[in-house]
């Protein structure tokens, strides 16, 4: 199930919000709260089975395994060996998990190509949000081994934290020490219910009104195949795309904080207009931020991070990004993604420091921008063969203009042009009315407009693809 | 034993044997597209039809022979003719759904243009027959659809 469909806005939500609101305890707090986590998380579960029934088997283990693993570890607090040994599996299992469903096509596949041999093997289907979910448990075993948060005692906190539906198959990626406490103690109220409200609605026209309609520009431009594609087409294509990807993702992020706070959670924002970044490393403290703070906290300074020397922080850097690709997907295209931006910030840190100070900071965001954009010539691609292909194409390889490229353009100029202004925060620079009542009394009719005009788009269209749920 | 640590076990186990009936269902079939492809086509009532290019399958479908390991799609010339075949191996098992749904759009689309008007045509599209099975899909409108089922389930 996805937000942007019928049957979540009107019938999934509206029965869980019924559920989680009506007080069945009113005058017990923690009772009231219990309920709600029940709520919360048989509604999560019932959300993840609606397209993987087989697979919430896999989520109840997980869920099972580590909040065992959590209490067998703090139970050894003064035993470091059993205590080691316990963590060592917690991750050894859930590292299998997710490389075994994940994984393990693409390793025989290369197993394959590289010895020659022909092993049979049918990759399973990939479970929707494993990446996800498995980090979120990796950060709650972490935790409780380094002692940065006690184990969570309650199964059902512990099932409501992982399976948690409007952050379960796209994130943001929500660490355990940030939602520890609003697992048993948080606060509802009418003020956090509706900054809930408009997040969601901002979300949901981000991806249906937005990036389902610059998706479908990239589409149909790429229909015919990358290879045969014409420079100004091409160039086109990847300017959808990458609006798409955003509005598509930070939408979705958007919607999941906003279901957040009406539940009652503070998640993590995970994008502040990434395309306004003016290098590379900017780009990623405002792009899927709760991943590159997961592998800032989980990976990179456990390795050493910069303290230990040049030679080590490349090292940790090429590490880093070579797993942020792997994530994203199990293909070359995507270790060839994760590379080029571990070569780009290495360079950015050691190579052209002194030179990016001194370029203007306008000049600084048109090379950020077009950088970005060939890295997700890497990223839309299938292979890597059809991410060379369609850099070939736009770079002219078969020619120029093509007899459509007139009318692709002017049909499309014109959401193109207001979707990249809104990217780029044009829109939040404009000036606001200082009569607060009237202010407020157009960002209420604003808001309404966009969720019709969302309801409007989802009823006509078929076109609803989620970029982020493959991973 | 802690409780804890045998329900670490416990898991450990379960997850072994969800892992593996995942893998005896997903098992499909070993054959190669040619071995499966070959017996279902001799079971199709070929008459005028006959077999499409990479054109004409992208058009009718939207993908081509570059997205599937292999394919065939047998149809007619005639835009009043309904009676078609396809048969696809899906590169993966996560391409099959993406597939099906590209082909049932297409019927779905093709009975909405026939309805009303053509009704010999409407009923064979009502008797249509989509199968998944494994990385195999059979697409089949003809005067004896299930012949063609039967081979095909036969040649897997």
């Amino acid at each position: 199930m996805v937000f942007s469909s019928a049957t979540f806005l009107f019938v999934f939500l509206p029965i869980v919000f019924a559920f989680y609101f009506i007080p069945f305890f009113r005058n017990d707090e923690r009772k009231e709260l219990k309920k709600k986590n029940i709520v919360l998380c048989l509604s999560s579960l019932v959300f993840y089975a609606w397209g993987e029934p087989v697979y919430i088997v896999l989520m109840l283990l997980s869920i099972v395994y580590n909040f065992n693993a959590g209490i067998d570890i703090e139970k050894n607090g003064n035993n470091p060996k059993a205590r080691k040994r316990i963590f060592v599996f917690a991750i050894l299992f859930n590292l299998l998990v997710l490389g075994f469903f994940k994984y393990s096509g693409f390793v025989v596949e290369n197993i394959n190509s590289i010895f020659s041999l022909n092993i049979k093997y049918e990759p399973l289907s990939l479970p929707v949000g494993i990446s996800f979910y498995t980090f979120q448990v990796l950060s709650y075993v972490i935790d409780v081994y380094r002692k940065d948060c006690r184990a969570q005692k309650s199964i059902l906190n512990f099932a409501t934290y992982i399976s948690m539906f409007p952050q379960l198959i796209a994130g943001p990626i929500v660490q355990y020490n940030d939602i520890e406490k609003a697992l048993s103690s948080r606060e509802h109220n009418v003020r956090k219910f509706s900054a809930g409200t408009l997040f969601f609605i901002r979300g949901l026209g981000k991806k249906v009104i937005f990036a389902n309609t610059i998706g479908a520009v990239y589409t149909n431009i790429c229909a015919g195949g990358v290879s045969s594609l014409k420079a100004v087409d091409a160039w086109f294509a990847i300017l959808c795309y990458t609006l798409q990807i955003y509005f598509d993702f930070s939408g979705y992020s958007d919607m999941a904080v906003g279901l957040g706070k009406m539940f009652g959670f503070d998640f993590v924002h995970n994008f502040n207009f990434p395309y306004c970044a003016v290098s590379i490393k900017d780009f990623w403290s405002r792009w899927h931020i709760s991943l590159s703070s997961w592998f800032r906290d989980y990976v990179y300074i456990p390795l050493g991070g910069n303290r230990k020397g040049t030679a080590r922080t490349i090292f940790n850097i090429a590490v880093v990004w070579t797993l942020t690709g792997l994530w994203h997907g199990a293909s070359w295209n995507f270790v060839a993604w994760g590379a080029f931006y571990g070569i780009l910030l290495i360079a950015e840190k050691y190579v052209f420091k002194d030179v990016i100070e001194k370029i203007p900071r306008p000049v600084r965001r048109v090379i950020t921008m077009l950088i970005v954009i060939i890295g997700w010539v890497f990223f839309s691609s299938e292979t890597l063969s059809a991410a060379v292909e369609f850099l070939r194409s736009m770079f002219g390889a078969n020619g120029f203009v093509s007899a459509d490229t007139g009318y692709i353009l002017r049909n499309n100029i014109f959401p193109f042009a207001v979707m990249s202004l809104s990217a780029l925060g044009f829109f939040k620079k404009l000036p606001t009315l200082k009569n607060v009542p009237l202010r407020l009394a157009f960002q209420a009719a604003g808001y309404i407009v966009v969720f019709i005009l969302c309801i409007v788009f989802i009823v006509s269209s078929t076109y609803n693809p989620f970029l982020y749920f493959r991973f | 034993m802690s409780k804890e640590k045998f329900s670490q076990i416990l898991c450990v186990v379960f997850l072994a044997v969800f892992i593996v009936i995942l893998l005896v269902q997903n098992g499909g079939s070993s054959k190669t597209g040619e071995e499966v492809f070959t017996p279902v086509i001799e079971s199709f009532e070929m008459g005028e039809l006959k077999v499409r290019d990479d054109k004409t399958l992208k058009k009718e479908f939207s993908f081509g022979e570059e997205d599937v390991e292999n394919v065939v799609y047998i149809s007619s010339d005639s835009i009043m003719e309904v009676r078609e075949l396809l048969l696809v191996e899906a590169k993966s098992k996560d391409d099959v759904q993406k597939i099906a749904e590209s082909i049932q759009s297409r019927v779905d689309s093709k009975k909405a243009l026939f309805k009303n008007y053509a009704p010999e045509q409407s009923a064979l599209l009502e008797n249509y027959v989509l199968v998944k099975k494994g990385k195999f899909i059979l697409y089949v409108v003809s005067d004896s659809p299930q012949t063609v089922v039967k081979a095909f389930k036969k040649a897997l």
